[in-house]
């Protein structure tokens, strides 16, 4: 069936924080859209709003002090933000799911991985129980652990990181969801183990044709994931191309920053020796200039830039909210 | 564990087989054979109206046992499920409950049962209920911030973005994740119990006699004791051996179940 419109389309969503301090604007007007098999990263450095707007799509934004004040999430036609707390439930786990940074913490110590993801078919699937133990081991063959008939009755604690968060990923697939939210899922894991499970990752996705929401702040996994990739800074979009298109013709100064700040092993460096970096910090969320955010760090800036950018299409597929761009 | 098991398992076969193992009526009364020392007859020697101690002490396991164990029972029928809704809901309402609870930690425990025992029904039925009101707050608080600290975990959260819904929560990953520790309120509890029963029935105001409870014949010995010292000692050891084991037992599990050791 081949439809018109996106798996995921998330309209000018912002999502806020009420504060002792004040109003934390998290999400600040996100727009993207993810397709069928497509991997969307979403990068930016710490809490420029990456994780909340994949909460925001769960609908998992702690509320109060959370709200989503304004905007659409759009999954498979219809609007999550207009969906109750039951209808949600059986969305969660089921059509979209989420794999978290952490894979130590990330399951229940006192029952058994197999245990586990059973509980998830049977709370989605209502299949049987023998069914189940059939599955169990089937997802668990699929992310690659060794010997999974005997694995599934291990605890969480008898197994490596890399080894949970094969299972995270087993219980996240188990009920075939279009879409994935990945958070950070390989950040806690030792750089080989990193290859596999995105490796691991890349490869279930053709194999379901699932969409994933890759949230990472390391370009490296960017680079060799991601088919468009979404640059955040103070909660919104500032970049927004196709994965090569923003390494090889980076528009935003805040991309290109983060891009050079990256040692490269065919670019000697320059001759202080030193990486780039971008100057300056992060303005507060709770206390955005007018205009645009990056205005203060960026050695481009001018006096339009006390206007807020709107997105200027460089190309067709990518767009940039940048006053240099505009044409 | 070693030694706290053994004593509680004779305890509890006492309790269980008492009109087997009683070599006398512990109630009968036998006026010729009054503060005797222990005899072949009589191993731990006879009280003021004659009955046999040794008896009256084992028919006491009984009492003391069952009257911890069902005032523990209610405590934790009414203390956990007030801790985990009050970590689960949240918000103002959380505030109130524990705030509730705070005042009934503030009572003093014999004060409140004495007035309790003195002007409601004197019965068992009030011993245990009063006993499960005063140390139902604890099970309430250890729950309560037991499962606040569960309820931030890693799981609970991605339990939850796998479509759990709130009961599944507290009773699929919350409870049975604290399970260890109210094991071991529970054995705590169960020896503070057995002790706060003993101090009332000493005072008189718990168990009625004739029926034999330990605290009560202490109570009563103690007026003898110079008559023969010998015999207040029994129902004291019998008592202490009792909570000893109980708090050796707790002791144990709480090492043993700690939620950080390798099963």
């Amino acid at each position: 069936m081949k439809t018109e419109t996106p798996l995921l389309q998330v309209e000018d969503l912002h999502t806020v924080f009420y504060t002792d301090a004040g109003v934390v604007k998290a999400v600040n007007g996100v727009e993207f859209a993810l397709d069928q098999k497509q991997i969307l990263g979403l990068v930016g450095e710490s809490g420029c709003g990456k994780t909340v707007t994949g909460l925001s799509i769960l609908g998992l934004i702690p509320q109060p002090p959370g709200r989503i004040e304004r905007g659409h999430i759009v999954f498979e036609g219809t609007d999550l933000l207009t969906f109750s707390e039951k209808d949600m439930r059986s969305i969660r786990g089921n059509r979209i799911a989420m794999i978290f940074q952490e894979p130590m913490t990330s399951l229940n110590p006192i029952f058994t991985v197999g245990y586990q993801i059973r509980e998830v078919l049977h709370i989605h699937r209502r299949v049987s129980k023998q069914e189940a133990k059939g599955l169990t081991v089937e997802m668990l063959q699929n992310v690659g652990l060794p010997d999974p008939a005997k694995r599934m009755h291990e605890y969480p604690h008898q197994m490596s990181g890399g080894m949970r968060q094969r299972v995270m990923i087993a219980m996240a697939l188990c009920c075939s969801p279009r879409l994935i939210i990945a958070d950070e899922p390989t950040t806690a894991l030792d750089v080989t183990i990193q290859a596999q499970i995105l490796e691991l990752i890349h490869r279930l996705k053709e194999n379901t044709g699932t969409a994933i929401l890759l949230i990472t702040h390391d370009l490296g996994v960017i680079a060799e994931m991601a088919d468009t990739v979404a640059v955040m800074y103070t909660g919104s979009i500032v970049e927004h191309a196709p994965c090569d298109d923003l390494f090889d013709t980076p528009c935003h100064p805040y991309t290109l920053g983060l891009i050079h700040s990256i040692p490269k092993i065919d670019q000697p460096l320059s001759e202080t020796k030193r990486l780039q970096t971008i100057a300056g910090v992060v303005p507060s969320l709770l206390d955005l200039p007018a205009g645009c955010s990056f205005q203060e760090r960026c050695i481009h800036v001018t006096t339009k830039c006390r206007l807020n950018p709107p997105f200027f299409y460089v190309s067709d597929t990518h767009r940039v909210r940048c006053w240099l761009h505009e044409r | 564990m070693l030694v706290g098991a053994p004593i509680l398992l004779v305890l509890i076969f006492t309790a269980c087989f008492s009109s087997f193992l009683a070599p006398a009526d512990p109630i009968k009364i036998d006026t010729k054979n009054i503060l005797k020392g222990p005899s072949r007859l009589h191993p731990f020697g006879t009280d003021q109206i004659g009955r046999d101690i040794l008896s009256r002490v084992i028919y006491g396991s009984r009492v003391s046992l069952s009257v911890a164990g069902a005032a523990v029972f209610f405590a934790t029928l009414i203390g956990v499920p007030i801790g985990l809704l009050a970590s689960y809901i949240g918000g103002r309402f959380e505030n109130i409950l524990m705030r509730v609870i705070d005042v009934f930690v503030c009572l003093p425990e014999i004060f409140v049962a004495i007035v309790a025992m003195a002007f409601l029904e004197h019965s068992l039925r009030t011993l245990i209920f009063t006993i499960g009101l005063l140390y139902f707050p604890q099970f309430a608080r250890v729950t309560y911030s037991v499962a606040s600290s569960i309820k931030t975990k890693d799981y609970i959260l991605s339990a939850v973005t796998l479509g759990a819904g709130g009961p599944r929560i507290v009773f699929r990953e919350i409870l049975p994740n604290m399970a260890s520790v109210i094991i071991v309120q529970i054995s705590f509890t169960m020896s503070f119990a057995m002790l706060l029963e003993a101090g009332l029935s000493f005072l008189g105001l718990g168990v009625m006699p004739p029926q034999p409870s330990w605290g009560q014949m202490a109570g009563t010995l103690k007026d003898f004791i110079f008559i023969n010292p010998l015999l207040v000692v029994f129902p004291s050891v019998a008592l202490f051996l009792a909570v000893f084991a109980i708090n050796m037992i707790g002791d144990w599990l709480q090492d043993w179940l700690n939620p950080e050791i390798v099963r």
